[in-house]
């Protein structure tokens, strides 16, 4: 195959807009499919490589996933999302699980807590949220960064980091704006003082967050190892 | 085998969805490495034909593999082009011998009652 058909294979998928995560091996999915079209069945470039866009046309099928574009996405890219958010998302759903169960378990099994513990606790759990993406942030700001400048091949994380830095700042803002926070957290564990809208704002909806930004975190070091894995190819 | 073809061939068939995974570990058990396209062609040949992948559950199972750790990938340049090869972990070893004798039971099993 030659070096202008290889590239007209590459400017394929990138107008589909496959992500850098599965973009190396669909392409030599491509070139190999085609060039034994090529061979075994004796046809030129252009049919070889119309009856592989063929046999991959329910793959390239459009459909929409506001989770990682506001534009629809090619169904194959649909289909990674999901085999990689699902078991990340009953991870991170595990994870906000325990979070919301631990002081009961402390308080039953234990002894009765006091508002130091709590304060402690959220500040322990917000700070190892913030520490872990921090840090991962700064640890492979190098990788993202060119990432982000080669707009031609997307990566599944990008709307992720958004959702997750937007995500921990709202967590500030509830902790560093609201001073009852941890007190709300004594009274319903504690003195099982519940009230709806309290119960819902400072317990239900913290856990859901911190659960989300496990999920996105996970999914952030899963991507990033297999795009390392790759990106050779591409720098 | 008319049957057969059009299981093989449906891309959202519960009963080849549900098998896939078991045949990605045994084709991987047999080949020891193996990339994605190779996969699809192997499949292909050792049923002459009757079993095409469909590329889209193909890829995410395999990335799903990977996460779980039950098989590990490896980029290698082959005459100057880059193949993204799998290989099975330990852990992915002993998952194989545990479905590869519950595919085994389950197929006879089936054998069995359809040859009534």
């Amino acid at each position: 195959m030659t070096t202008q058909e290889r590239e007209l294979i590459r400017e394929y998928l990138v107008a589909y807009k496959i992500p850098i995560e599965v973009f190396q091996e669909v392409e030599n999915h491509f070139i190999e499919q085609t060039e034994d079209y090529k061979v075994k069945e004796n046809l030129s470039f252009d049919e070889a490589f119309e009856k592989t866009e063929e046999a991959w046309k329910d793959e390239f099928k459009l459909v929409k996933n506001v989770w990682i574009s506001n534009l629809p996405i090619p169904s194959i890219t649909n289909q990674l999302f999901k085999a990689q958010f699902i078991p990340c998302l009953k991870q991170g759903a595990s994870a906000g699980l325990f979070i919301f169960i631990l002081p009961f378990l402390l308080h039953y099994f234990v002894a009765n807590l006091n508002l130091d513990f709590y304060t402690w606790y959220l500040d322990a759990i917000l700070a190892t949220i913030t520490i872990t993406t921090l840090f991962s942030f700064l640890k492979n700001y190098k990788l993202y960064n060119s990432l982000k400048n080669n707009a031609k091949i997307p990566f599944l994380n990008k709307h992720f980091l958004t959702n997750l830095s937007i995500s921990l700042s709202f967590l500030f803002q509830i902790f560093y704006n609201v001073k009852s926070f941890p007190e709300e957290w004594f009274n319903f564990y504690e003195k099982q003082d519940y009230d709806f809208w309290s119960t819902s704002l400072f317990i239900v909806f913290p856990i859901i967050i911190f659960s989300f930004s496990i999920t996105s975190l996970l999914f952030y070091f899963r991507n990033v190892s297999k795009i390392k894995k790759g990106l050779y190819k591409y720098s | 085998m008319q049957c057969i073809r059009k299981l093989g061939m449906a891309k959202n068939n519960k009963l080849y969805k549900g098998t896939l995974q078991n045949i990605i570990l045994q084709l991987l058990a047999k080949e020891v490495k193996m990339y994605g396209y190779q996969m699809t062609q192997r499949a292909k040949e050792i049923t002459k034909g009757e079993l095409e992948m469909t590329e889209g559950a193909l890829y995410p199972l395999l990335h799903k593999l990977e996460d779980d750790g039950l098989i590990t990938s490896e980029l290698q340049n082959i005459n100057g082009r880059d193949r993204k090869y799998y290989f099975l972990t330990e852990k992915g070893k002993k998952q194989h011998s545990v479905y590869e004798t519950e595919m085994k039971r389950f197929i006879f099993n089936l054998n069995s009652i359809f040859n009534i």
